[in-house]
């Protein structure tokens, strides 16, 4: 009786433990055993949805002796437990990235400065592929590598890896210190295949018979521009995007400029001399389709009567919660001007200017008011993240008579409610809705990196699961579609769900767009132990599993999708593994 | 093959010398055992009741006023490919093939929501408003440790490879539509946490 009563007074009187949401399950007989989910940790593991999946598995930082793996996904167990999580040694690249020695001149032995971009596509379709960014010092040492990367092995069924080597000091200005390698050697790119553990590598930049582009930044009246920054923009193979694929010069005060080019590019480059950010306001210049396997001259022309700089301030506004007009804080406001076109094949000159409104919403932008500009502007704002206020898009604007302050669209909200799989409001759950693909892949190239610009409007459910986000109904002239993406709270039994491609209705007086609660799919929980290739657990890898993309006619259905129609795997569940090496993830059923 | 260890059945010396017995019948332990109900059987109530018994921490200390709050910690930054490294370079794709940033957080402060930032060419003189921004909820069950995942499309501007200087910032009150420094401050007793890296943009490889 005694003990009882010390048991009861410890027990009832003592104990103050946190309430969390009750345990799912005691025994397995708790859970589904007929589908064959087992208990475990208070949870009902097992039941895995089907479908075809993938898994990608990256090392923490600290274990340098790993790199990421994908893989299509294993098998996974009745009672959730997936096989065969294990990561894999590196093969080890090394080498040297030195000039290419061209007799008579003396051989220069020293490790040149640049920047090494490898990528791969992914292993499925949709995947994150691989990407990695390394930058490489310039080193007297004659003997030891000046790079070391660490790559995944390239397997049976890998594309081999695209190695970009891009030399140093590319920057706006040049270098108080002398030439930079920018200024010396082009960018190189090969292909390189990573079967062994360990490779050594030689990259030797420039070269004898590289085409080379030289000329004259002119101004409108023939003096030559000093302090402009020059380089060709071209492709590397047909349909990928334009990247710098020259040497970078900088001109003097007679205008002019010499560039070599990189081998192998395909097509034509663009060239492109851009005025000293710390000069007065001027346009870039540029000039289209300069082939870039023969060397060439050419002169870059800046446009005439472009006056002189004016700085413009106005007020950026918008309609607020409570429907008075209020300045927008934080609203980022582009002007641009574009002089000439590309078909002329003569210089084509384009202005911009960017800033950021200040506490009260102001703006103020340096403008040039010559009478070949004044009437060209172009004006886009973009607002802060969630902000009710709405962007504007490749809007006029003249230096008089525009009707200033600019007053921002407002935003139509999208208002529902998260439940869970029982249909009980679900807190905690982070709600982001952000263009669909079929939105942005309807605007051209320009528009299309506007849109996918935009800060994505999020807000956090709470105890009733209702949400309200703020969307542009309408961007440049198109209706809008936008996916939810929904994150339940860390650790919570709810999958992180998409609802997809959800259309604004075509009712430009409606600023709330009510949609159908989104009742969250049952939650299945998996686990696996990740494994380094010595069979030991390894601690903080994340694992993540993606549903492979379904080919769609969605590419066929919009106006302009990239040419690889790069259509997202979608993400389904991701989870870190505790020091026992297991990962708990949850995936939708 | 290795032999599994098993129970040893043989009875050791110092083990025969010190085994447990009752010492019960013994005077002086008569004296001691009767004193139970006196002495033992009030102090193990009073620390059961005290001292004794388990009172775990509180799990709300952070969301009392009184409560000492603690700043947030980023234990990891992630895409959907690699762990990011201070600081850098990273590589983002620029638009819809950019993916996911997932940070795994710490707060102690469990019934905190912690908010993040993603700023790019971020200073004091020149601010910009943060490019990227996503929340934190509170774990469920508690934890001090959570995860969130963050939109990448928006973290790229629409032109130029960088690189840039990109702060990713974790904030445990929300950041406030005023006050310096802009886009980051916060009410007071907030505190933040950030990490720094030069991010480089490419256009999507697929």
């Amino acid at each position: 009786m005694k003990r009882a009563l010390l048991i009861a007074v410890t027990l009832a009187g003592c104990l103050d433990v946190p309430s969390g949401p009750p345990q799912e399950c005691v025994k397995s007989s708790d859970c589904d055993t007929a589908n064959g989910e087992v208990c475990d940790e208070g949870t009902c593991y097992g039941n895995p949805p089907r479908g075809q999946y993938a898994v990608v598995i990256s090392p923490p930082s600290s274990r340098k002796d790993l790199v990421p793996r994908e893989m299509t996904m294993p098998s996974i167990a009745s009672d959730g437990w997936i096989q065969d999580l294990a990561l894999e040694r590196p093969s080890v690249i090394k080498g040297r990235i030195e000039a290419m020695c061209l007799p008579p001149a003396a051989c220069n032995r020293t490790a040149i400065a640049t920047t090494i971009t490898v990528t791969r596509p992914s292993s499925f379709k949709g995947g994150p592929g691989f990407k990695l960014v390394t930058d490489t010092d310039d080193t007297r040492d004659l003997t030891g590598p000046s790079f070391d990367i660490a790559l995944p092995k390239t397997g049976a069924n890998d594309q081999n890896y695209v190695v970009t080597v891009v030399p140093a000091g590319r920057n706006d200005e040049p270098s108080g210190n002398g030439e930079t390698p920018a200024q010396l050697y082009p960018p190189v790119r090969f292909s390189l295949s990573a079967r062994e553990n360990s490779i050594q590598k030689l990259i030797q930049l420039g070269g004898a018979n590289l085409p080379t582009l030289s000329g004259s930044v002119k101004s409108s009246a023939g003096g030559g521009l000093s302090q402009y920054r020059v380089v060709a923009m071209g492709r590397w193979e047909p349909g990928a995007p334009l990247t710098e694929v020259s040497t970078v010069d900088y001109t003097a005060a007679d205008g002019m400029f010499h560039l070599v080019l990189a081998e192998g590019l395909a097509g034509p480059v663009e060239l492109i001399a851009k005025p000293p950010t710390s000069g007065t306001a001027a346009p870039t210049l540029h000039m289209f389709d300069v082939p870039s396997n023969t060397s060439s001259q050419r002169t870059l022309l800046q446009p005439a009567n472009l006056g002189t700089a004016k700085t413009l301030s106005f007020p950026v506004k918008g309609v607020d919660g409570s429907g008075s007009i209020a300045g927008v804080r934080g609203a980022r406001v582009k002007v641009t001007a574009t002089l000439g076109s590309p078909a002329t094949s003569q210089t084509v000159a384009r202005f911009a200017t960017e800033a950021t409104a200040d506490d009260t919403g102001n703006v103020s932008i340096t403008l040039l008011d010559g009478s070949g500009i004044s009437t060209l502007y172009r004006l886009e704002v973009v607002p802060p993240a969630s902000s009710s206020m709405g962007v504007l898009y490749d809007v006029p604007l003249a230096l008089s008579g525009t009707a200033l302050p600019l007053l921002l669209p407002t935003r139509i909200a999208l208002r529902g409610k998260v439940l869970d799989h029982e249909g009980q409001p679900l807190e905690g759950v982070s709600v982001t809705a952000r263009p669909s693909l079929r939105f942005t892949w309807s605007f051209d190239d320009d528009p299309q990196a506007f849109v996918s610009s935009i800060p994505a409007s999020t807000t956090l459910t709470p105890e009733t699961g209702e949400f309200a986000l703020w969307v542009d109904p309408t961007i440049d002239g198109l209706w809008g579609h936008y996916d939810l993406a929904f994150d339940p709270a860390s650790k919570a039994r709810a999958p992180s769900w998409v609802t997809n491609d959800i259309e604004i209705p075509r009712d430009s007086s409606q600023t709330t767009v009510s949609i159908d609660d989104i009742r969250l799919p049952d939650a299945a929980a998996i686990r696996g132990t990740v494994l380094d290739p010595a069979g030991v657990e390894v601690e903080a890898a994340e694992v993540k599993i993606f549903r492979l993309a379904t080919p769609g006619a969605l590419c066929s259905e919009v106006l302009n999708p990239p040419l690889s129609c790069p259509i997202p795997a979608v993400l389904q569940g991701r989870g870190a593994s505790d020091a026992a090496g297991i990962v708990r993830l949850t995936l939708p059923r | 093959m290795t032999q599994m260890s098993e129970p040893d059945g043989t009875t050791h010396l110092e083990n025969a010398r010190n085994r447990a017995e009752s010492q019960g019948r013994l005077p002086l332990a008569h004296r001691v055992h009767d004193a139970w109900g006196v002495v033992y059987r009030p102090l193990l109530l009073v620390s059961a009741l005290l001292g004794g018994c388990v009172i775990p921490p509180s799990l709300s200390v952070g969301s009392e006023d009184a409560g000492v709050n603690s700043p947030p910690a980023i234990l990891a930054v992630r895409t959907d490919q690699a762990e990011f490294v201070e600081p850098g370079p990273v590589l983002v794709d620029r638009g819809t093939t950019a993916g996911t940033i997932s940070m795994t957080l710490l707060d102690t402060d469990l019934a905190d929501t912690l908010y993040v930032r993603m700023f790019l060419d971020y200073t004091v003189t020149a601010p910009n408003p943060a490019r990227v921004t996503c929340t934190a909820p509170p774990p469920m069950p508690a934890s001090p440790q959570r995860t969130v995942s963050c939109d990448a499309g928006p973290l790229c501007p629409p032109t130029g490879s960088g690189p840039f200087n990109m702060t990713v910032v974790v904030f445990d009150r929300e950041p406030l539509e005023s006050g310096t420094p802009a886009y980051q401050a916060m009410p007071p007793g907030g505190l933040k946490t950030s990490l720094f890296y030069f991010l480089k943009c490419q256009e999507p490889t697929q």
